[in-house]
């Protein structure tokens, strides 16, 4: 069905029956352990094949919201980003519960454990890149704080080695903490965009999962901020 | 039953509207049990006396009549058409639950603490699922489920002889950590809406929705669990004042 997104109005004005609306766009990564080259979220839409998965997997509506072949914002849209929101979850192979390789206070997947969370810190770049010309943001990870997630307190807990759990998030569970930038940066419909994780030592050095080779860091990149769209 | 007045019509033949605004949010429950591999699962589509949204695994004795506690909307999937809405925030109070397989009915069990969820299954959730919230089969808001922080819950400081477990909450249990939206999503009389929790992929290569099981802190399978959430539209309602 054809899409009205404008209208002529008699005295030859062109109107477009759009809407802005608060509605983050998001998209999927996988980390490996070993040798990383650059994972670019949003370059994908749902569908197709997700950076750094086993497989390649295909996307789904999990992996992300982007319509359209990825790496460009429709014609009939606009996103002004005010925010970009990094999370981050183990997913690991069934039958190995615990990833404990040089993280011996690793609680149970898919919640990060605190050391694994600050080598990510440590060793990922995050960059936005728009129009394909300039790298608007690029700064390290942790700059991007998730503003979500647990929020939790422990008993007693112990995992398999013994060894209380230390879980790990990417910044405060808390919608006001994610940072907000001063000034938003626009992308305009049909313009390219991307949202990059960048390793510039090509790895997480100290990140191990054993034997578990086709585990995974999952990183869910949010740009959130005010965005148009048609409205029919 | 007794019509209701909504709209005067005055002899100048302007109309008014008998309406009045308040700060009231709507909620909707939806039952998940262990080892659910839906792939949508929705909230907002019963009202009282109904049938609570469960997930497909559910047995039938287990599923339940809905009561003020799950949902206090008017009309099912839809807005009542003397009614307007205008969402700024979306937030899930999640609890967890043991499954009495005499009855079928759901209690805490012999597990210590709950019904307060516990860190690896809510990151489970957070991880797996994604919610929207759809008006006139539009999607708004629509992020994984960690992105819509409860605001509120219980602050648990745990004793040295606490059970051993984690308690956790959607995002920290403050009204200033829940994300409010500048621009609201508004739902008008007799418009469709729903919220749609989305069952994403399992295992790192794996395609598809897989089963969604919840464990205990040690990594245990917890076969008779029952996560519930319950899902507040929090905003401006517009009711017919008599």
């Amino acid at each position: 069905m054809a899409q009205a997104y404008k209208v002529r109005l008699p005295d030859g004005r062109i109107e477009r029956p759009t809407e802005w609306s608060s509605t983050p766009l998001y998209s999927t990564v996988d980390i490996a352990t070993g040798p990383l080259v650059d994972l670019q979220a949003f370059s994908y839409g749902v569908g197709n094949s997700v950076p750094g998965s086993v497989g390649p997997r295909k996307s789904t509506d999990s992996d992300t919201n982007m319509q359209g072949p990825g790496s460009i914002l429709p014609e009939n849209e606009e996103l002004l980003l005010y925010a970009i929101m990094a999370e981050f979850y183990v997913v690991n192979t069934t039958g190995n519960i615990y990833l404990l390789n040089n993280d011996a206070t690793a609680p149970n997947p898919p919640e990060m454990s605190a050391l694994n969370m600050a080598r990510i810190q440590r060793d990922t770049l995050l960059v936005l890149n728009i129009a394909d010309t300039k790298d608007y943001l690029r700064h390290p990870v942790g700059f991007f704080p998730a503003g979500m997630g647990l929020w939790t307190v422990s008993g007693d807990v112990r995992n398999d080695l013994g060894f209380a759990i230390i879980g790990g998030q990417n910044g405060s569970p808390s919608t006001y903490d994610r940072r907000e930038l001063a000034t938003p940066h626009q992308v305009k419909g049909g313009e390219a965009f991307s949202i990059t994780l960048r390793f510039p030592l090509g790895t997480i050095t100290g990140l191990d999962f054993g034997d578990d080779t086709n585990a995974r860091i999952r990183a869910r990149i949010y740009a959130d901020g005010y965005r148009k769209r048609p409205v029919a | 039953m007794i019509n209701q007045i909504t709209k005067i019509r005055m002899p100048s033949g302007d109309e008014i509207a008998l309406v009045d605004w308040s700060a009231r949010p709507l909620y909707s429950n939806v039952d998940l049990l262990t080892g659910f591999t839906d792939q949508q699962i929705f909230a907002f589509n019963y009202t009282e006396g109904e049938t609570v949204s469960f997930s497909e695994n559910m047995p039938v004795a287990s599923q339940r009549v809905a009561s003020l506690r799950d949902t206090n909307i008017s009309g099912r999937s839809e807005m009542d058409s003397t009614e307007e809405y205008l969402v700024y925030e979306i937030k899930v109070e999640p609890h967890q639950w043991t499954r009495d397989t005499q009855t079928g009915f759901f209690n805490t069990g012999t597990t210590g603490g709950l019904p307060i969820i516990n860190g690896p299954n809510l990151s489970l959730l957070q991880n797996r699922l994604i919610l929207e919230l759809d008006v006139s089969q539009k999607a708004f808001p629509q992020a994984g489920l960690g992105w819509f922080n409860q605001g509120f819950g219980p602050v648990v400081a745990v004793a040295s002889t606490a059970a051993v477990r984690t308690y956790a909450n959607q995002g920290v249990a403050s009204h200033d950590a829940s994300h409010s939206m500048p621009i609201p999503v508004h739902i008008g009389g007799t418009e469709d809406y729903m919220v749609i929790l989305t069952n994403g992929p399992n295992a790192p290569g794996q395609t598809g929705n897989g089963a969604v099981t919840f464990v205990g802190d040690t990594a245990s399978s917890l076969s008779n669990s029952m996560i519930q959430l319950r899902i507040y539209l929090c905003g401006l309602h517009k009711r017919a004042t008599a």
